[in-house]
């Protein structure tokens, strides 16, 4: 509970953040950003779903294991909202690349808070899942073993997400 | 499930494409539900890493 909370909050607040920053800048000023971004967006989704797939800019690293010395509760708390920021460790797919730049490019605190927030409550639920043991149907060996077996159809559907939504907003913003 | 997102989507790209929702008000609902489209897909995606 601690950690989806803690990374639906700290995922919250950036995206509030986010936001904020993007009330100081012109509307034109974003449209042209997230025109821009959207054709990036655009060249990167059709890339990554055909052969030649660009490594995502990351920090390459899991969340440190040390932070266990702090108790269940803390670690739980500490784990779940670096996860919910999601920059300070692995971050796997181009398309997370939009949660941020969606809250900033949005120019309103409460929707990017919202959107970032919906990103972090995701990022952190599958623990539900493996703790309700809703994951042992879907395969014979260990749940988290097969989550991470999906990793070639995740990226698929990322890129294709991404190559939708640069689309739609070359359509809207870009006229 | 994926397939089926997908498909929701490429109806809506192409509801935008043929100008049928091409207002500054219903695209800009279009935009923040895709956002939130894409922030989802991503979280879920996530839990593959290892």
């Amino acid at each position: 509970m601690a950690y989806t909370m803690a990374a639906s909050l700290a995922a919250a607040g950036s995206g509030g953040v986010f936001g904020l920053i993007g009330t100081q800048l012109s509307l034109p000023g974003r449209a042209a950003i997230a025109s821009l971004l959207a054709l990036l967006g655009l060249a990167v989704g059709v890339l990554d779903l055909g052969s030649s797939r660009l490594s995502v800019l990351q920090c390459d690293r899991e969340t440190p294991q040390s932070w266990m010395r702090f108790g269940a509760l803390r670690w739980a708390a500490v784990n779940g909202a670096m996860l919910g920021l999601g920059f300070t460790s692995r971050i796997g797919f181009w398309l997370w690349y939009v949660v941020p730049a969606g809250s900033l490019l949005l120019g309103d605190p409460w929707l990017g808070a919202a959107i970032y927030g919906l990103y972090g409550f995701v990022r952190s639920g599958a623990i539900w899942l493996l703790v309700s043991g809703k994951l042992n149907r879907v395969g014979r060996g260990e749940p988290s073993d097969w989550l991470i077996m999906q990793y070639g159809r995740a990226q698929t559907v990322t890129a294709a997400q991404l190559v939708v939504l640069a689309a739609a907003t070359v359509l809207i913003v870009g006229f | 499930m994926a397939r089926e997102l997908l498909v929701g989507e490429a109806l809506l790209l192409g509801a935008l494409a043929g100008g049928i929702v091409r207002t500054a008000a219903v695209g800009g609902v279009g935009l923040v539900i895709l956002l939130a489209m894409s922030a989802v897909v991503v979280g879920i995606a996530q839990q593959t890493l290892p």
